[in-house]
């Protein structure tokens, strides 16, 4: 019975790690379509982000 | 310090900087995917197993196919070696007839070694039999840290690449560092090893008769070709209970200098690597300084406090004095053979790596001679950390410098012409704040609990520094045990196996997924307002990003624990 419970552990973990993995993938994917976009807003954002880099400016 | 100390690390110092940069140009190749040297050795026997697995070496895989391979890789190899300890009773190359393992220490040893961590919770040689030891943990030993490289390097072409979601291929990867770099590197130091004494056979204990008229049994195994990778892959797990204090494992000062030069090695080069793939030396040589300047603080602080002697030994009437026959210093938990000075720099190497490996106990270190290694672990295996892990928790830690910088002059901040933005920054964040959460919740949870104190041979605050060290060690995958602390307990057998796994992979995915964003951007050129990654500047402010951020989660615990028993054995309290 202990091994059966440490090998769903193990298990059960790297599920959530999987899950991780797709939590993460969120996060660069919010990034990713803005960036498609070439400076356009990415859907459901407030409006555009300005590039500032390149113009001395200071940060959106 | 005595002169010999002195010697001892400018000889290692010197090793390294002669052996770093080229193998850093020889990873850079390994890893480069064009033609390497050594391909005509190593080729048939990479197109061998891509042939047995199935693996087109040709295949690139986006971040995520990376990291399901890595998980993939990690959750079927764990499965078998916790398979293979609890039968190993049953299989053969046991000479000493010992049983299977049990299933929490089965639990906790196969996700140790799976983690490149190696902590263990049992004595190897009354516990783990001939081919537990060297099919099942030594095989980890070299994938676990073949893995970490992966990583490593994903997020490098992470950085180099534009416009692309592919990271290379882990199986590759793991594949290549494994061949190329990792075996050449353990049959070389087991040759030198043998040669100087590490045992390695496949004998039963041999009973001796001692002069007071007991049996001691003497025991033998395959030890020198576990000790190589034990140290060569930043893993540290030790065939004897006693790891590298033990004599058939590190027999004498030529295996101690050779065991230190293999566990700073590779981790050391990993800058240089990083130097090379990047086109510019400069920056690799910034994250180089940066580790160098750490571990050798933390080497001549625990070096000079433990030659220093021990308050204790002096009020009880000890006498600490270098002379014709004695080292001198703080000889407790000491090997007479090495002496205060290595166990010093032992302790600052294998924890400022993720070797774990010890050549002297460190809960008989001065109170701030062990707090040298519990904060060195502290800083998440940087300085210089394992393989690959140190350089990607370096470039982790580059990449919070820049965001931090550009906070302060109000410009978006780049990283070798890669803009770092809110995405970039959610996934450093999950990075820095998962280990001290951990480690933090689980040693809160553990001196709370009535169970888990009852593990610690002290109380006060040697007791808190026994508990926070040893969740340190396990979750940030070093594997050194403090010693002090019973760890063979269901609890800590879980919780501590959820630490590693937590300290592994809840740093590597969020290290993939970064390398994965980064690919993806087109680098600008650099202009006018361009923080300069490669200079002096760049380096003061990475330090000091370091210093801060570890200092402010870790310092209130480190204050309960060893300052105040310092404070406390100075003034008698």
């Amino acid at each position: 019975l202990a091994d059966v419970g440490f090998v769903v552990l193990l298990v059960a973990f790297f599920a959530v790690a999987a899950a991780f993995v797709a939590a993460c993938d969120k996060i660069v994917g919010t990034r990713a379509t803005f960036d498609a976009g070439e400076g356009e807003p990415a859907p459901g954002s407030g409006g555009p982000v300005r590039d500032d880099a390149s113009e001395g400016g200071v940060a959106a | 310090m005595t002169a010999p100390a002195w010697g001892q690390l400018a000889a290692l110092v010197a090793v390294l900087a002669i052996l770093c940069p080229p193998l850093g140009w020889y990873l850079a190749r390994v890893y480069g995917g064009s033609a390497a040297p050594g391909d005509r050795i190593f080729g048939p026997l990479e197109r061998l197993i891509y042939r047995v697995c199935g693996i087109d070496p040709e295949g690139e895989q986006h971040w995520k196919v990376y990291a399901y391979s890595l998980l993939a890789f990690s959750c079927v190899s764990v499965l078998i070696l916790y398979a293979q300890l609890r039968l190993q009773g049953h299989l053969p190359l046991n000479p000493n007839h010992l049983g299977d393992v049990s299933p929490g220490l089965s639990f906790n040893t196969a996700v140790s070694f799976l983690t490149n961590t190696n902590w263990q919770n049992y004595a190897g040689e009354t516990t783990m039999t001939q081919l537990s030891q060297m099919a099942g943990l030594a095989f980890h030993n070299f994938v676990s840290a073949a893995a970490g490289a992966a990583v490593a390097v994903a997020l490098v072409r992470g950085l180099l690449r534009r416009r692309t979601q592919n990271l290379g291929n882990f199986w590759v990867d793991l594949t290549r560092m494994s061949v190329r770099v990792l075996l050449p590197l353990a049959v070389v130091g087991t040759l030198i090893l043998v040669s100087q004494g590490t045992v390695q056979n496949f004998h039963a204990n041999t009973p001796a008769h001692t002069v007071e008229g007991a049996v001691q049994p003497i025991p033998g195994g395959p030890v020198a070709s576990q000790e190589a990778i034990k140290e060569a892959g930043q893993n540290g797990g030790g065939f004897f209970n006693a790891n590298s204090a033990h004599p058939f494992e590190n027999p004498n000062a030529i295996t101690d200098f050779l065991e230190l030069a293999l566990i700073l090695l590779i981790p050391f080069a990993f800058p240089f690597m990083y130097g090379f793939m990047v086109g510019d030396l400069k920056q690799g040589v910034v994250i180089l300084t940066v580790m160098l300047t750490l571990w050798l603080a933390a080497a001549l602080g625990a070096m000079q406090l433990e030659t220093a002697g021990s308050v204790k030994l002096t009020a009880a009437g000890a006498n600490q004095a270098v002379s014709a026959t004695q080292s001198g210093g703080n000889m407790e938990g000491k090997e007479v053979r090495f002496g205060p000075a290595s166990c010093g720099l032992f302790a600052a190497s294998t924890t400022g790596t993720s070797t774990g490996a010890v050549n002297c106990m460190h809960d008989s270190m001065t109170p701030l001679g062990g707090a040298i290694p519990l904060v060195n672990m502290m800083f998440g295996e940087v300085d210089p950390g394992g393989t690959g892990s140190g350089l990607y928790g370096m470039l982790i830690f580059a990449l919070l410098a820049v965001f931090i910088a550009g906070l302060m002059v109000g410009r978006t901040p780049e990283y070798l012409g890669k803009k770092i933005q809110a995405a970039e920054m959610k996934l450093v964040m999950l990075y820095i704040l998962a280990v001290p959460i951990v480690i933090l919740a689980f040693t809160a949870a553990s001196v709370l609990l009535k169970g888990p104190l009852r593990s610690l041979a002290n109380s006060g605050p040697h007791g808190l520094t026994e508990m926070i060290y040893a969740f340190t060690s396990m979750a940030n995958n070093n594997g050194s045990a403090f010693a002090g602390l019973n760890g063979n307990t269901p609890w800590f057998n879980i919780t501590g196996a959820i630490a590693m796994l937590a300290g592994r992979f809840l740093l590597m995915i969020p290290v993939l997924a970064l390398a994965g964003s980064l690919a993806m951007k087109q680098p600008v050129p650099p202009s006018a307002g361009t923080f300069p990654t490669g200079s002096k500047l760049f380096y003061g402010l990475l330090l000091g990003v370091v210093l801060i951020v570890v200092g402010l989660t870790f310092f209130p615990v480190v204050a309960l624990g060893p300052i105040v028993e310092h404070l406390a054995g100075h003034f008698r309290l």
